[in-house]
């Protein structure tokens, strides 16, 4: 594949590239849904493509293709050039910030790889769990998925890096959907993990459905909390995705650059409460793996908040040079088809020293928002403001846990909310997905996040006023 | 590269060879070409892809395998595999069979031969007419920005002797702009989508975008509430579409997870709403000759006066309920990041869910609402809960209606409904600007009595 690459790089630098790198993938995807006691979709997909960038007359210009022969690669390489001449006057100059050439190959290793995995075996499994997510009171929909991914992607540049990554995740989703007197309630839930079938065969999903389902039968039944600003407890899980969504978008080079990010500006100066330290990490166990960006980076642990204080930006190579700093490993792209952009990995809170009970005792009227069953959220990476849809949710009255609530949307906006974290759990969890991602503009990634329980001092929560 | 058509064809054929009792073959090749921009020209890049999926049916076992090549070795992989899922597979007892009616409508105005053929220049022209129009609006300055052009054919070929080919266009233009300094910011975003390169109107759009950034670099949050409501027709379609698009089809329907369920001939709206599928509107960004089965596709109201008609159905779940399809199989549903439509198996989604609109201005139903909350971008409104209506949005852009006039902008508060309750009786007025979002088109509507969570 190397050779392969070699040939359409050696081409655009014929033509005049500056730099140019070309990116071959190799997907395989499998998704199995069951629905209701039957099978619905047994989906699998293997794709493979080549996508090729090249740094002409100070800009980029790519061009890709599912097409791999040796004579279609010459004419991308030509096309890619052609691109990025024909924007030329527009274009501020590229610069890349220098990295170290490098040579390696990563696969991560797998106990048993799905595909050798008969398609029967994995579907009596699913059908299995998705019969035992059909119990419990009032569930009207039981909707269990399977999901596998192996990417393979290999990256060569015109300064001589030659970088081989081989990922396989694995997971499981369900969910469930209660009705109860007229109203009904969707809770969905997931784990996966970067491994092999074993992720999937050491795990009991049978009782992982069957407490979704218990859990949808009982929120459907549980009142939405009054409208209002409060103290909040958020578990590992929903921390994760605050995180990602509120801090980590902001931390984006590309955002920072274009001064659209709240965060331009403040490298340096106080962004968080002093407890608050948040890092970025390719490598974390839980996470998902990314050994080098898609740029050849390789992407190891990024310090994005120290006690506070904001310490760095995720970088790709052009947008480090433009904040005068250096890459960090975080430009990826969806597929070989799409511009390598600043991405996260994984974004997590490192843990503190309090335990779950001493977090819960300070707080006289406020509420526990957990992320098992969350829908997910959004931020307005520049207005600054972000929203999350939790899952069924607790009521915190004078220091105890009381009872479950539903429909639990928050909002805030970034930089105050951040500081207004006023203790840190010492519990820590980190999690992935390999039915979702992060998006954003129009590609999709593959990440991870997560860190303890932790307190905010004050949320907005959009209930109902009755 | 190889046709798709005969591609489609050949794996039907092989399929049969190799043992499959019915075979269908869904064929997808894609030219794209876009500028990624900011201030300036961040990349230019071309596209293009071609894949194939195989569904084969055996007794009633189903197989489907899809790959990113046309080449025969390729599909004879594909039918191999969808064959070896076919055999580990459960039979499907509500299997029929794939569409025995299958056929073009007559469609517009979806293939542009403007977008088809836009040269490289044609796009840097739209881009530099983008950044200048923003530029001359004073602090304002694009953050981010794409234009693209999307040109994609796509064949079906199956075992009742189904063989089709459709060809369609769409240009995108998105624009994030920021105005004013990191302490005093504002931004905006807008985004056109359509099937004629003149419906793009680049200039009317930045400097919209633009605009309002620099108003929203005075936005604040407003106290707890109650507010009466006007959506801005995206926006107002963006709630529609979180609402209604996947429970309002024959698969949610039939498998208990739509609360539309049991309630035809019921009244679920006011009488004044009126909700209909527009599978053959002229430029519908959803319109096509035939759907993702190969059936035509057609006019389907959903809502009627208030009334519930009826559901969006394919030929699966047609055929369950021994009824026709009405034109609605989609291969593109929640494939966000543009994962190409052959890899997916179809199902139910609207083409062009439309709200029907009314006969005022925009700034007529501003006016009309005297005192309340303008509401034109959200973020969030996917997250609510379409089964219970629970409906939520966060407003990163709005402006506050005062004596019928927009005045300070908004932004921050959370806005809460229950959806069922709006088209009840609390969605009142509506403009007549349809504009899309999603699948779905929509009016400027004002919506009353909104619960909004602020300071």
């Amino acid at each position: 594949m190397d050779d392969l690459l070699k040939y359409p790089i050696d081409r655009a630098r014929d033509l005049g590239a500056q730099y140019a790198d070309a990116r071959f993938q190799d997907l395989r995807q499998t998704l199995i849904i069951a629905e209701n006691g039957s099978l619905r979709t047994y989906e699998s997909d293997h794709s493979t493509g080549i996508g090729i960038r090249v740094l002409a007359g100070g800009a980029w210009g790519l061009a890709s293709s599912t097409l791999l022969e040796k004579s279609h690669l010459r004419q991308m390489a030509s096309e890619a050039v052609r691109m990025a001449k024909a924007a030329k006057e527009l274009s501020t100059p590229v610069r890349l910030a220098k990295v170290k050439p490098v040579e390696s190959t990563v696969k991560m290793s797998v106990r048993s790889d799905p595909e050798d995995i008969p398609p029967d075996v994995k579907v009596k499994l699913l059908l299995e769990a998705n019969k035992a997510g059909r119990s419990g009171a009032g569930i009207k929909n039981s909707t269990s998925r399977l999901g596998f991914l192996h990417d393979i992607r290999v990256f060569v540049s015109s300064e001589g890096t030659k970088v081989r990554t081989d990922v396989t995740t694995s997971g499981f989703s369900q969910l469930s959907v209660a009705g109860a007197n007229g109203s009904m309630e969707r809770v969905p839930e997931q784990r996966s993990q970067c491994a092999g079938y074993e992720f999937i065969e050491n795990a009991d999903w049978n009782t992982f459905a069957a407490e979704v389902s218990q859990l949808a039968s009982k929120v459907v039944a549980a009142p939405m909390p009054p409208p209002g600003t409060y103290p909040a407890i958020l578990d590992p899980e929903l921390i994760g995705l605050f995180l990602h969504e509120a801090l980590g978008h902001a931390s984006e080079g590309d955002l920072v650059a274009t001064k659209e990010s709240v965060l331009e500006g403040r490298l340096g100066t106080s962004i968080a409460s002093q407890i608050v330290t948040v890092y970025d990490d390719g490598g974390i166990a839980g996470g998902y793996l990314v050994p080098f960006d898609d740029e050849g980076v390789r992407k190891g642990k990024t310090t994005v908040v120290e006690k506070g204080r904001l310490q760095g930006f995720l970088l790709s190579r052009d947008t480090a040079t433009e904040l005068g700093l250096e890459a960090t490993g975080n430009a990826r792209a969806q597929n070989y088809e799409h511009k390598p952009i600043v991405r996260m990995t994984n974004v997590y809170m490192q843990p503190g020293d309090l335990s779950f009970e001493e977090l819960v005792k300070d707080i006289d009227y406020g509420f526990y928002i957990r992320g098992r069953g969350s829908l997910g959220g959004q931020v307005d990476v520049g207005g600054g403001t972000f929203t999350f849809r939790a899952g069924p949710s607790y009521l915190i009255e004078k220091g105890e846990l009381k009872h479950m609530v539903r429909a639990v949307n928050f909002a805030g906006k970034v930089l105050e909310t951040l500081k207004t974290i006023d203790a840190v759990g010492k519990d820590f969890s980190i999690s992935t997905s390999v039915f979702g991602g992060c998006g954003k503009d129009g590609q999709m990634a593959k990440v991870g996040d997560g860190g303890p329980h932790v307190r905010l001092g004050k949320i907005t929560i959009g209930g109902r006023a009755d | 590269m190889t046709e798709i058509q005969p591609a489609a064809e050949s794996a039907v054929r092989l399929a049969l060879k190799k043992g499959f009792d019915e075979a269908e073959a869904f064929a997808t090749k894609i030219t794209r070409r876009d500028i990624i921009f900011r201030g300036t020209v961040e990349a230019t890049r071309s596209s293009t892809l071609a894949g194939l999926s195989v569904r084969g049916i055996l007794g009633r076992r189903i197989g489907f395998f899809s790959i990113s090549s046309l080449k025969h070795s390729d599909l004879e992989k594909a039918v191999d595999e969808s064959l070896r899922i076919a055999k580990a597979n459960s039979e499907d007892p509500e299997w029929k069979s794939f569409p025995r009616k299958y056929g073009s409508a007559s469609v517009q105005k979806i293939m542009d031969k403007k977008i088809e053929y836009a040269t490289v220049k044609d796009l840097v022209d739209e881009v530099r007419l983008a950044i200048n129009t923003v530029h001359d609006v004073g602090s304002a300055d694009i953050t981010r920005g794409f234009l693209l052009t999307n040109v994609m054919s796509n064949a079906i070929a199956n075992s009742n002797g189904c063989k089709l080919e459709r060809k369609e266009a769409l240009a995108v233009l998105s624009l994030a702009v920021r105005a004013g300094t990191a302490d005093k910011k504002g931004v905006s975003n807008e985004i056109s989508v359509t099937r004629q390169w003149k419906e793009l109107k680049t200039k009317q759009l930045a400097q919209s975008v633009a605009e309002r950034a620099v108003k929203m670099q005075d936005a604040a949050q407003i106290p707890n509430g109650r507010l009466n409501t006007v959506w801005r027709n995206d926006a107002f379609a963006s709630i529609v579409d979180a609402m209604l698009t996947r429970t309002i089809t024959a698969d949610a329907v039939q498998r208990n997870r739509s609360p539309w369920a049991g309630k035809i001939g019921q009244h679920v709206a006011s009488e004044d709403v009126t909700i209909v599928d527009e599978g053959k509107m002229v430029a519908g960004n959803g319109t096509r000759q035939f759907d993702d089965d190969g059936t035509p596709q057609t006019r389907t109201p959903v809502i009627e006066k208030g009334v519930l008609r009826g559901f969006l159905y394919d030929n699966y779940t047609a055929s369950k309920e021994s009824r026709l399809s009405t034109g609605n199989a989609h291969r593109d549903v929640g494939t966000f990041g543009s994962q190409p439509n052959y890899m997916k198996t179809p199902t139910p989604y609207p083409n062009n869910l439309v709200v029907q609109p009314g006969d005022a201005t925009a700034e007529e139903v501003i006016k009309e609402t005297k005192n309340g909350l303008y509401v034109v971008e959200t973020i969030g409104e996917w997250l609510s809960n379409a089964i219970s209506g629970e409906l939520s949005a966060t407003l990163s852009s709005g402006f506050l209606i005062e004596n019928g006039e927009l005045t300070r902008a908004v932004k921050g508060v959370i806005i809460t409904q229950n959806f069922f309750d709006i088209l009840k009786g609390k969605m009142d007025l509506r403009a007549k600007d349809l504009h899309s979002a999603g699948g779905v088109y929509a009016p400027t509507t004002q919506i009353n009595d909104m619960t909004v969570a602020g300071e």
